[in-house]
């Protein structure tokens, strides 16, 4: 049997409290420290933190790698994308809780995988694949009426919530005609084992004309979320 | 497939830009935990940190530019 982790939720969520608190007392010019390594309650609450952030590195990366595979076999011949991730900092999360008090266990944005690519176009197909291989809940397109712009999804619990993934009714994207049919026809069944545990199913067919992530429905012509194809991951 | 991740710790200092760049290697877990420690050194002063995990330095110049060609001290002066 193995042991649980050594906090719960309950525990982060009241280290974070305990660090706000701490750092509304630095700013209000009662205390000098945020964490002052005498006061054992203070040690153990930024250690909890810390335990939780370091908990979500391993599921960012698995994010970064599925980004990096996604842009492999989208711009097979583009080099020019690149990608990078970062742990929020401990004193910005601190620092958001004093903002927006709540429980720090249910913060999101606690990593982040950056991609920059070389054209607003490279940009739309990307995010397009990457809304299905990653199970992308909702994209934030930032300005919405100016370019370049920038775009955010939201990636919730990427490896349970993919491992279980029903189709979400939502709007069909549009990948600006730019798809590469044939090469993705020749992955169809497929498997590709990504690093840190993560694996991509190539799911495509001639025989099913409009198949979908879901696996009840993918023979329905008319459902609201038919692709033709259609990645998806499991971490 | 995958290339190795590359854990760069970036320090830089409000008004004055990034003061140095380190190359951490690839072990994430080696890096986050230096990345903590500092993270606690300069907590409080206008001294900051971040940790960008990359395949290489340029990658990191293409994607945080802001910490590498003074745009941070430009939109401070706005």
């Amino acid at each position: 049997m193995s042991a649980g982790p050594p906090y719960s939720k309950n525990a982060v969520t009241r280290a974070g409290k305990h660090l706000a608190a701490n750092l509304r007392a630095v700013r209000a010019g009662e205390r000098t420290q945020v964490v002052d390594v005498a006061a054992e309650a203070d040690v153990a609450a930024r250690d909890a933190v810390r335990w939780w952030l370091s908990e979500h590195v391993q599921a960012m990366l698995a994010v970064r790698d599925v980004v990096t595979f996604t842009i492999a076999v989208t711009l097979e011949d583009e080099p020019w994308p690149r990608v990078t991730s970062r742990s929020k900092r401990a004193d910005t999360v601190i620092d958001k809780l004093t903002r927006h008090p709540g429980a720090l266990a249910g913060m999101v944005d606690l990593g982040g995988v950056r991609l920059v690519a070389r054209t607003q176009e490279d940009v739309d197909e990307l995010v397009g694949e990457l809304v299905h291989a990653l199970d992308v809940r909702k994209v934030v397109i930032m300005p919405a009426t100016s370019r370049p712009r920038a775009t955010a999804p939201s990636i919730s619990t990427p490896g349970t919530r993919a491992a279980t993934s029903r189709c979400r009714r939502g709007p069909r994207r549009s990948t600006g005609g730019r798809t590469r049919w044939s090469r993705r026809r020749s992955r169809a069944g497929s498997t590709t084992r990504l690093a840190r545990g993560a694996r991509m199913c190539w799911r495509s067919s001639a025989s099913w004309p409009r198949p979908t992530r879901c696996g009840t429905d993918f023979r329905r012509r008319n459902h609201s979320c038919a692709r033709r194809w259609t990645p998806r991951v499991r971490i | 497939m995958s290339q190795p991740v590359h854990n760069f710790l970036i320090t830089f200092a409000t008004g004055e830009g990034t003061r140095s760049v380190e190359d951490l290697g690839t072990d994430v877990l080696a890096a986050m935990e230096t990345f903590r420690d500092r993270e606690q050194e300069v907590l409080g002063t206008d001294v900051g940190v971040v940790l960008l995990n990359a395949d290489s330095l340029e990658t990191v110049k293409a994607t945080h530019s802001s910490y590498f060609d003074g745009a941070r001290d430009l939109l401070r002066d706005l």
